[in-house]
């Protein structure tokens, strides 16, 4: 059986190494991409089953660029990403627009069974809730309506 | 002779007539006619006696009128002498002809020295021409006012005066005589030069002054720019910060979770290094809270700090926090007592996570020699309280209001070498001040410490 194919999007060395062989470990085929340019076209050509995109890749608007580019390309559109970045508070911020796009999130430094929960969650296709986006995992009472 | 003593004539004259017609008998018409004559120039007398007393009585009103002139006269010549300026009259062509005291002390001349003498006399060279010009003018005109003219008193001392002339005309229109009026304004115009000067002085500082204003705001300007630019470099390096210390971590924790996975799978899992990837685990998460704390008191310096406000319940919070404490320790224990249940609050459960894992790492922290922690909460009327007590070494009494400062650190940790910024419970007191509530300590050294907190509570839907 074909394996799933993982795109990881990121220009630091070390934790590329370390997510091949945690997503090797974990029975995925991984491709990877330590350019933020392009990144569009190395998508469209691969068509993973899911990407991991570091939103800050060699400068800072790069991820958001890319993200919008898969957005805006019924090729792509489809294909899970699941985006994450040390600065947790643009995270935090933009939590809405990035569960807009489907997209999960998920703060550096990440436990590995966290990510791995959330590419499960992503190939599964299981409708996104709000708690499995959301970094806190404490126990949340909705709001009253 | 008297009037009076030709009226006293007459009538001895009168009688002797009377006598002379009693002896005789009858009056004869020369008599009649006599004593007729007689009658009339008595008559006349008498009427010219009425005249007399009428010019006598002129006489005595007009000698009181020249009495009262003459007064008049020496009262205007007082003035004239006493007047404070000095009083010149000069001919047409300026000779003096009378002069008052102040004159005389002006000129330095005495009065009668002064007659005879040509005005322009005493005034000093560079001036004279031009007073000679306005001499020649004061045909044409009536007056001249307040003209300066410099003045040289007769061996003594130069003057500035205030000039003032009046020509005096006959009934043709002809001048007669020119009346001076002489002041010396000589202090005056030094005054006023004084308070010229002064007042170029005071413009002149007042000038300065503006201008060191101008560099001192332009210096502050300055100073307000470079302030913003370290501020803007400062979020700079907060948002670089926290990319560049968080993405080594990444790779560091991933790496330890598959070396412990690998140590799980092993055969012989050894337990020095199991021990040694656990420690690694901690310290990196440890580190990865104080990039946070770095990051967030970057935010708590322009009450920035970003907090969520959603219903939560502290309890759920609490129970997580002290879970995941739990399974890092090894000496101590702690204890979670929930006497209401739930206990629902507006805010960010992220925050507060990091508050309440906060006080209870320094719970740890500072009860070196391990031992029980309490977490006790419960409803305290419109607050949930939450109370964390510990028996560690304590805090003094006298660092116990400043503990909640930026930066402090009590003395009697020093020695202990435990770590640390010296900045959480200052980042905790100001996270909890978010949530519109408050914390407080009570210590006794050597015994532990307690703090309370107390958030406000809200109804549940």
């Amino acid at each position: 059986m074909r394996s799933n194919v993982i795109a990881v999007v990121d220009d630091d060395d070390a934790t590329l190494q370390m997510l091949d062989s945690l997503l090797h470990d974990a029975g995925y085929q991984v491709i990877s991409s330590a350019s933020g340019r392009d990144v569009h076209q190395f998508i469209l050509r691969s068509l993973p089953d899911v990407v991991l995109l570091d939103l800050w890749i060699e400068e800072q608007q790069a991820g958001m660029r890319i993200l919008d580019a898969l957005a805006r390309d019924a090729a792509t559109r489809d294909i899970p990403v699941i985006v994450y970045s040390g600065q947790v508070e643009f995270l935090r911020m933009q939590a809405p627009l990035f569960w807009a796009l489907g997209c999960q999130i998920l703060e550096k430094p990440f436990q590995p069974p966290k990510l791995l929960a959330q590419i499960e969650t992503a190939l599964n296709r299981s409708p996104l809730t709000q708690d499995t986006a959301n970094m806190n995992t404490a126990e949340i009472i909705p709001r009253s309506r | 002779m008297q009037i009076s003593d030709l009226t006293a004539e007459i009538q001895a004259m009168q009688q002797r007539l009377g006598a002379l017609q009693q002896v005789s008998g009858t009056g004869t018409q020369q008599e009649a006619a006599a004593a007729q004559v007689l009658e009339e120039l008595q008559t006349s007398l008498e009427e010219l006696r009425v005249v007399e007393e009428a010019v006598i009585e002129q006489n005595m009103l007009l000698l009181t009128a020249h009495e009262d002139l003459a007064a008049e006269r020496q009262r205007y010549q007082e003035l004239f002498d006493d007047a404070p300026d000095g009083y010149v009259l000069t001919t047409p062509s300026g000779v003096i002809q009378e002069a008052n005291q102040a004159a005389s002390r002006l000129l330095n001349m005495s009065r009668a020295e002064l007659l005879g003498k040509p005005l322009p006399l005493f005034v000093a060279d560079t001036d004279r021409q031009q007073f000679r010009g306005r001499l020649s003018e004061l045909h044409a005109t009536d007056r001249i006012e307040d003209r300066e003219v410099r003045f040289q008193a007769w061996r003594g001392k130069a003057f500035i005066a205030g000039l003032s002339a009046t020509p005096v005309r006959d009934r043709a229109g002809h001048t007669t005589a020119v009346r001076w009026s002489i002041r010396d304004v000589t202090e005056q115009r030094q005054v006023e030069e004084q308070i010229h000067r002064l007042n170029a002085e005071l413009e002149r500082r007042v000038a300065e002054r503006t201008t060191e204003l101008e560099v001192a705001n332009r210096q502050k300007d300055e100073l307000l720019r470079r302030a913003e630019d370290a501020l803007k470099t400062r979020d700079m390096f907060l948002t670089i910060a926290s990319h560049e210390l968080k993405t080594p971590l990444t790779s560091l924790i991933g790496y330890v979770y598959l070396l412990q996975q690998a140590m799980e799978r092993s055969q012989e899992p050894r337990e020095q290094e199991q021990t040694a990837l656990r420690v690694i685990m901690q310290q990196s998460q440890r580190l990865n809270q104080l990039i946070e704390i770095m990051l967030d008191l970057g935010h708590l310096q322009q009450d920035a700090i970003p907090v969520e406000q959603r219903s939560l319940d502290i309890v759920g919070v609490a129970r997580q926090v002290v879970a995941a404490l739990h399974r890092t320790l090894s000496r101590h224990s702690v204890q979670l007592t929930v006497q209401n249940e739930p206990l629902p609050i507006m805010g960010d459960v992220g925050r507060l996570q990091q508050v309440l894992d906060h006080v209870l790492q320094n719970a740890v922290k500072y009860s070196p020699q391990g031992g029980s922690i309490e977490v006790q909460l419960r409803r305290q009327d419109s607050e949930a309280w939450i109370q964390v007590r510990d028996y560690g070494i304590g805090i003094p009494e006298a660092a116990q209001g400043l503990i909640f400062d930026r930066f402090y650190r009590a003395d009697n940790f020093n020695h202990l070498q435990i770590s640390g910024f010296g900045v959480g419970l200052y980042f905790v007191r100001e996270i909890i001040a978010l949530h519109g509530g408050r914390i407080a300590v009570e210590s006794s050294p050597g015994q532990g410490s307690t703090f309370d907190i107390f958030l406000p509570l809200v109804e549940l839907p």
